[in-house]
């Protein structure tokens, strides 16, 4: 199996495969949060619904990988505006807590919806940069781990220009600040949520197009993913971009670590304690400066 | 107002009992009327901090599945008795739920939220992963039966309708109590609350310890009336499951986890060959009555009939 630097690399590349789709998922709670001021549940069936949808078309018509990238993208994008409809439609108080428990609700309709149409069935997809692993340093790396961290950086930069040079993007920092100013303003409240949660659907489906190749995905791989990129989401400060990232990398890090050097059995559970040592030592993240604590 | 005097949530509970296995008497529907109390047990204590308080709790799962485990490891093990081990259930639950509730009860409503979720969805990891202690997977069998008197499906259900009724009697009274309306009033509105003096995270942790000691009541009755424990039940979907039963029957509302509890047994009993169906249902009807009706059934029909409501 190699020496300890082996195992090292070898650690280091799964964590940064899997912390890349971590950090996809948190900087889509992060976007949601920004705009809404709610934790956004189906943050998770986003990255479901974009790995089960590319697999689907990648197995009916084997396109090319593209085809089945720009399939997951535009299930993200439709996912994001249901979301925006199912949990605004019905009321109209805006208030964060009440989209929260909406966006639970819609949790379970999703599973069952993909449940219902494709049966227990698992998808995967090839490998995007080819199936053979690189060697480095006689560890065995798996090209998805390049793609990945390729993803994060391109979308990293992409949003960064976003939020900073298009109109729309500054539009959703104020309403992170003030919302309802921006509301006064003549922006309702509703279009930015629509753009947040399409933001999100698509960064969503990024992430699962990503994991596909490494694990299956079936209508149940959502939940847990979600509320690791929570986990991930708050560790690096929930609704600050980069700190999303870090905390994502970071979070499967850990867990790689977890997994390889002490038990895999436990690795799942990492998450779960990254995410209450944050939230009852330091709420806001290790580099944010939003306000989760009441005091 | 007389009306409601007279079906205040004690007696239409304790009618209900009562009435219930005269009406149905199959030993499948004492069966399944265990299992209605078992709801109601953990519905009425979601409810301290769900309704109350109105801080919304995802650990109420989690703490069920502790208190099952407690008492099935401490009597399948032979450490304690059966009754011991039933009441070693709660005590060690409430603990738990006050070790969560001190470092998570700081948080902003929606914050803890999340951080019950993660405590719950810890305690679930743990029940299937430390396979030395709880059997894993599998599950944990060889769990005795509690006692001799309490043998057989009827004698089990008049333990668990003694033990519902007895909570919900509680329940009423610490309502009424000046902690209970200090609690309420922490639930409409923060701010008011505590300038009038009311210690919101003292109140606010008792509400939470009360809802972990009902969970593990729950709990150890579910484990000695079917004599076996098993992970899936105390999972993310039922974690969701309880908050959204007591929320479509009305949190906070006098009778809102007795029409929950009514709600999610019928659920329970559509079966499983409609998986997919089941939470299809679930999930839509929490969808729109979280954003719709806000107040749950209970609070429709009080809507519904303004000159008859409270």
């Amino acid at each position: 199996m190699g020496g300890p630097v082996t195992l090292l690399l070898q650690v280091l590349f799964a964590g940064l495969s899997v912390g890349a789709v971590y950090a996809l998922v948190a900087v889509g709670f992060g976007v949601v949060a920004n705009g809404t001021g709610a934790v956004n549940f189906v943050q998770g069936e986003f990255v479901m619904l974009g790995g089960v949808m590319a697999g689907i078309v990648n197995e009916w018509l084997r396109p090319p990988l593209v085809v089945s990238l720009l399939a997951a993208l535009a299930v993200g994008v439709a996912a994001g505006l249901l979301t925006e409809l199912a949990a605004g439609r019905f009321s109209r108080s805006h208030n964060a807590d009440v989209i929260t428990l909406a966006t639970i609700g819609l949790t379970l309709v999703i599973k069952a919806v993909v449940l219902l149409a494709t049966g227990a069935r698992t998808y995967q997809l090839p490998h995007f940069l080819g199936e053979a692993p690189l060697h480095v340093a006689g560890a065995v790396v798996d090209t998805q781990a390049l793609w990945n961290l390729a993803v994060v950086v391109v979308v990293a930069a992409a949003l960064s220009a976003f939020f900073r040079r298009t109109r729309r993007g500054t539009i959703l920092r104020a309403a992170a600040d003030d919302p309802e100013m921006v509301a006064s303003l003549g922006v309702p409240f509703r279009t930015t949520a629509r753009w947040a949660f399409v933001l999100a659907g698509v960064l969503g489906a990024l992430a699962g197009v990503g994991l596909a190749p490494l694990s299956v995905m079936s209508y149940d791989s959502g939940t847990l993913l979600g509320l690791k990129g929570f986990a991930a989401a708050m560790l690096g400060g929930l609704g600050n971009l980069y700190g999303a990232l870090a905390g994502g990398l970071l979070l499967g890090l850990t867990e790689a670590v977890v997994a390889g050097y002490g038990s895999a059995t436990y690795s799942d559970a990492v998450a779960f304690v990254v995410l209450l040592i944050v939230l009852f030592t330091r709420p806001t993240g290790l580099f944010a400066q939003r306000k989760a604590v009441r005091v | 107002m007389a009306v409601s005097r007279v079906l205040s949530p004690p007696v239409a509970t304790g009618v209900l009992l009562v009435a219930l296995p005269l009406v149905f008497v199959s030993d499948y529907a004492h069966s399944v009327l265990v299992q209605f109390c078992v709801m109601l047990l953990l519905l009425t204590g979601l409810d301290f901090i769900n309704g109350h308080a109105r801080m919304i709790s995802l650990a109420q799962a989690g703490l069920y599945g502790l208190g099952a485990y407690t008492a099935g490891i401490l009597s399948a093990r032979s450490i304690l008795p059966p009754v011991l081990a039933f009441v070693c259930a709660p005590l060690l639950v409430t603990v738990v739920a006050l070790l969560i509730g001190s470092a998570s009860l700081r948080l902003r409503a929606t914050y803890f939220t999340m951080a019950t979720l993660a405590a719950g969805y810890v305690l679930y990891l743990l029940f299937g992963r430390l396979t030395w202690l709880t059997g894993g997977p599998n599950g944990l069998l060889g769990i005795p039966p509690l006692g001799e008197a309490v043998s057989g499906t009827t004698a089990m259900y008049v333990l668990a309708a003694a033990l519902a009724f007895l909570g919900v009697l509680v329940a009423h009274n610490v309502a009424s109590s000046r902690a209970g309306r200090a609690l309420r009033a922490l639930g409409s509105s923060e701010p008011a609350a505590v300038a009038s003096g009311v210690p919101a995270y003292r109140l606010r942790l008792f509400a939470f310890g009360l809802s972990g000691c009902y969970a593990g009541v729950a709990g150890a009755l579910q484990t000695f009336h079917d004599t076996f424990v098993s992970p899936s039940s105390f999972g993310f979907f039922t974690a969701v499951l309880f908050v959204v039963g007591l929320t479509v029957g009305g949190a906070g509302r006098p009778t809102g986890p007795l029409i929950g509890a009514a709600l999610l047994t019928g659920l329970s009993q559509l079966g499983t060959e409609y998986a997919g169906f089941e939470s299809l249902i679930v999930g839509v009807v929490f969808l729109v009555a979280v954003q719709a009706f806000p107040d749950g059934v209970g609070g429709l029909t009080a809507r519904l009939a303004p000159r008859r409501a409270r």
